[in-house]
């Protein structure tokens, strides 16, 4: 007896042990490493021509005297003995500024290619399709999930992070991008007739949407609409894949301390309707900006 | 007796002791498994439990940002910041077309007739059906209608229809010569066609019954009175997008 209860004790410490070096290797040291690890943004660097670099200067030599002027008209007070809560409140509208410019900064880089994207408005709550600076479509956004990693970033990196777009690199949904039919020719116009079918409504199919974009953010898109049987099997074995993975990256690294980059992830609830038409409508790669 | 006297205790405590050990002992069995599946809980659990993790240390990070700088130095970076948004507005107000253009919606076919901002009418419409048509193994024709911008470039009043060589196949019939009659039908696109591309067109339809159905074969279809006043108020460089 005092034997098993032996056994039993040593197998509680080094369970407790096992957990200990579990949760440090799994979500203590990933956490203290992700030190502001989204600061290291670079600019995507445009090779200057001997024509860009004319221009640049010109610019550069205009905008300067512009700027001068511009100084010069708007003269700003110049306070020094301001207080600590007001300094504190400029820098906010700065910062929010800054993340405003960012935004339309992005969305008219955009606007200059043919393809559709995607932006997503978290202050109005809105999701939109745009094209050449057209909103296509819109849809109000009804909840908002964020990542807590994104308030590891100081405000200017913030800033940098939203200014240039998403790049998908991986989607999974429960929905088909395009729902196609394959039928073949028909040989005569008896074998014709008999493919005749009346058209009907499509099936709407309930939506769960997984979009992994550069710069590690991931968006999940789902519907606030109530699901159908079939629907919560689809969502939830793609859920259960997701965790899958997780889980076995998890696994690896505890032996390999090897951890991936930061990804923070948004998790927002949109209409059916509207769910499978931004999925169905953007390209393969389609570009995505940001406010939030 | 010395051994005697020494057994009978430990014979009359033996169910007693043996209760006791063995509460300790399922108490024990049961912190094993807990902690056992705890550790397999934190595996499973990883992406959350790291996302706490990052709340926590946020709370701990030193903004720097929020306090470096002086007021004026503020105050020149917002006027600056404003001014480059303005600066963006305009340019994105720039692209919005001065001409009515049309959006059309793919998913759920249906339309959106805008001029200078405002909707000035909406309807449904059919597209494209998403159909392959397999005539052989490598020839085939989908049908689909294209997504993205496009310009108007004709309009056609009491258009005809050249059918192309799908039609003919589709219907089990064989196909005839390019320049043969049978391919002309002077009434399936009714009053008005618009082209943007491709052999692409907005035009009538005899089936209006199925408009809000995807059942072309890529062109986008039109009710009657819809296509009169698309077709009035788009011109040729009229913007025709397309999700």
């Amino acid at each position: 007896m005092k034997i098993f209860k032996r056994i039993l004790i040593t197998l509680n410490v080094l369970a407790f042990l096992i957990l200990v070096y579990v949760f440090v290797v799994t979500v203590v040291i990933p956490v203290s490493k992700a030190y502001l690890p989204l600061t290291k943004l670079e600019r995507p660097v445009e090779k200057p021509t001997k024509k860009s670099k004319k221009a640049a200067e010109k610019s550069s030599s205009k905008s300067t005297k512009g700027a001068q002027k511009e100084v010069k008209e708007e003269e700003v007070p110049v306070e020094e003995n301001v207080s600590d809560k007001e300094l504190i409140a400029r820098f906010e509208t700065l910062s929010n500024l800054r993340k405003q410019a960012a935004f339309l900064s992005a969305r008219y880089d955009l606007s200059k290619q043919d393809s559709i994207y995607l932006v997503i408005d978290l202050i109005d709550s809105v999701a939109m399709l745009e094209v050449k600076g057209i909103s296509v479509h819109r849809a109000k956004i009804h909840a908002v999930e964020k990542s807590h990693s994104l308030k590891l970033f100081h405000d200017k990196d913030f800033s940098l992070w939203l200014e240039y777009p998403f790049e998908l690199k991986a989607a999974k949904a429960t929905i088909p991008k395009i729902p196609i039919v394959i039928k073949q020719a028909p040989k005569d116009t008896i074998e014709a007739a008999a493919q005749v079918v009346i058209p009907t409504a499509p099936k709407r199919e309930d939506v769960y949407i997984t979009m992994d974009f550069t710069k590690n953010l991931r968006l999940n898109i789902s519907q606030v609409d109530k699901l159908d049987s079939i629907g919560e099997i689809r969502i939830d074995s793609l859920a259960r894949e997701h965790r899958k993975r997780s889980f076995v990256k998890a696994y690896e690294s505890l032996h390999t301390y090897k951890y991936d980059k930061i990804a923070p992830f948004i998790n927002i609830k949109l209409n059916k309707a509207d769910a499978t038409i931004i999925y169905r409508a953007l390209p393969d790669r389609p570009q995505m900006v940001l406010r939030m | 007796m010395e051994n005697e006297i020494e057994s009978i205790p430990e014979i009359n405590s033996s169910p007693k002791t043996a209760g006791i050990w063995s509460v300790t002992n399922v108490v024990l069995s049961l912190l094993l498994l807990i902690l056992l599946f705890s550790s397999i809980s934190v595996l499973y659990y990883m992406p959350e439990l790291v996302d706490l993790g990052y709340s926590v240390k946020a709370v701990f990070i030193k903004r720097e940002d929020s306090h470096s700088g002086s007021y004026a130095k503020l105050e020149k970076q917002i006027v600056s910041t404003r001014r480059s948004l303005e600066d963006l507005n305009s340019k994105l107000q720039k692209l919005i077309p001065q001409q009515p253009y049309i959006i059309i919606n793919t998913t759920y076919s249906s339309f959106k007739l805008v001029s200078l901002g405002d909707t000035i009418r909406t309807g449904v419409c059919s597209t494209g059906s998403n159909t392959i048509l397999k005539v052989s193994e490598k020839k085939q024709y989908v049908f689909k209608t294209p997504k993205g911008v496009f310009t108007v470039i004709n309009r056609k009043k009491n258009p005809v229809w050249v059918k192309p060589d799908w039609y003919f196949i589709e219907e089990g019939l064989p196909i005839p010569p390019r320049n043969s009659e049978e391919r002309f039908d002077s009434w399936s696109m009714g009053e008005w066609a618009l082209g943007f591309g491709d052999g692409y067109y907005i035009h009538g339809t005899l089936y209006q019954r199925f408009l809000g159905l995807p059942v072309s074969h890529g062109c986008v279809r039109m009710g009657d009175e819809d296509l009169s006043v698309v077709a009035n108020t788009l011109q040729v460089g009229s913007k025709v997008y397309i999700y």
